[in-house]
């Protein structure tokens, strides 16, 4: 069965959190819970790279609008790099990528914020 | 006899002898539909087993890619909002409904206190927007039913 793997990389400009495998309703508490830590350690430069995530349902979308929500209260910011197509198409029907920015590589991600 | 004609058969369990065709088989009707069940534990980590059914079905009747992928997401989002009222310990039971340009999956749990699900939430905006016909319904014995019906080369969307 397909897991969640999520890497945790601190920069001096932000954290850069990268996902792999599937992120559903089982996976996605694992996703909730290292980018709920980091916010909670003070993190509010967050740019999570989803290249190389095959699947996210609207479960691990909810995390990511939640998370952009608080960081947003916090003055932060959260931004999204290269989601596979199956990803941006969920990010789009959803409307989370009106409200999340999305970039197609980690350096666009990186300029930009 | 085709691989595939005694694929079916041994699924059901037929033993012809050597040589014999079931007659019912060989006068199966074109548009006659074959039907899978999976049924797996009603728990989140069976969900990605599920998703890689789906997608071999729909690529067995030439579903397109995005096609396969809205599906992939679909049948997730319909057993995600079912598996939260599922009774621990039950089953989660797929049935596909195969015919040459639609696929119609029903996806069910039993349920303590079995309701169809709220329409107002962000995971059935998707499965709408995905699978275009979806339904919901409470069937016999506590069951709480999704029903999605997918065309072939028909946009959900």
């Amino acid at each position: 069965m397909e897991e969640l793997t999520i890497s945790v990389t601190a920069g001096p400009s932000h954290t850069l959190v990268t996902v792999a495998g599937e992120c559903d309703l089982h996976t996605g508490r694992q996703l909730r819970d290292v980018l709920t830590s980091e916010v909670s350690h003070g993190v509010r430069r967050l740019i999570v790279d989803l290249s190389g995530l095959g699947f996210m349902d609207s479960t691990g979308m909810q995390v990511l609008l939640s998370v952009r929500t608080v960081l947003a209260v916090r003055g932060g910011i959260l931004a999204l790099v290269s989601p596979q197509p199956v990803v941006a198409r969920i990010l789009e029907l959803t409307g989370a990528d009106q409200v999340i920015p999305v970039y197609d590589t980690l350096q666009d991600a990186q300029t930009a914020g | 006899m085709t691989e595939e004609t005694a694929a079916r058969q041994t699924a059901r369990g037929a033993t012809p002898g050597p040589g014999a065709v079931a007659p019912d088989l060989e006068v199966r009707d074109r548009e006659a539909r074959d039907r899978v069940r999976v049924c797996l534990p009603a728990e989140g980590a069976y969900l990605s087993v599920l998703r890689t059914a789906t997608a071999g079905l729909a690529a067995r009747l030439d579903f397109t890619l995005d096609e396969i992928e809205d599906l992939r997401i679909a049948v997730d989002e319909a057993c995600a909002m079912l598996l939260s009222q599922a009774i621990p310990g039950t089953n989660l039971e797929c049935d596909f409904e195969l015919s040459t340009d639609l696929m119609t999956i029903t996806v069910s749990v039993v349920a303590a206190q079995p309701c169809t699900p709220a329409r107002d939430t962000f995971a059935w905006t998707v499965l709408s927007a995905l699978a275009g016909d979806v339904d919901s319904r409470l069937e016999p014995d506590d069951r709480v039913a999704i029903v999605l019906r997918k065309h072939r080369g028909v946009s959900g969307t």
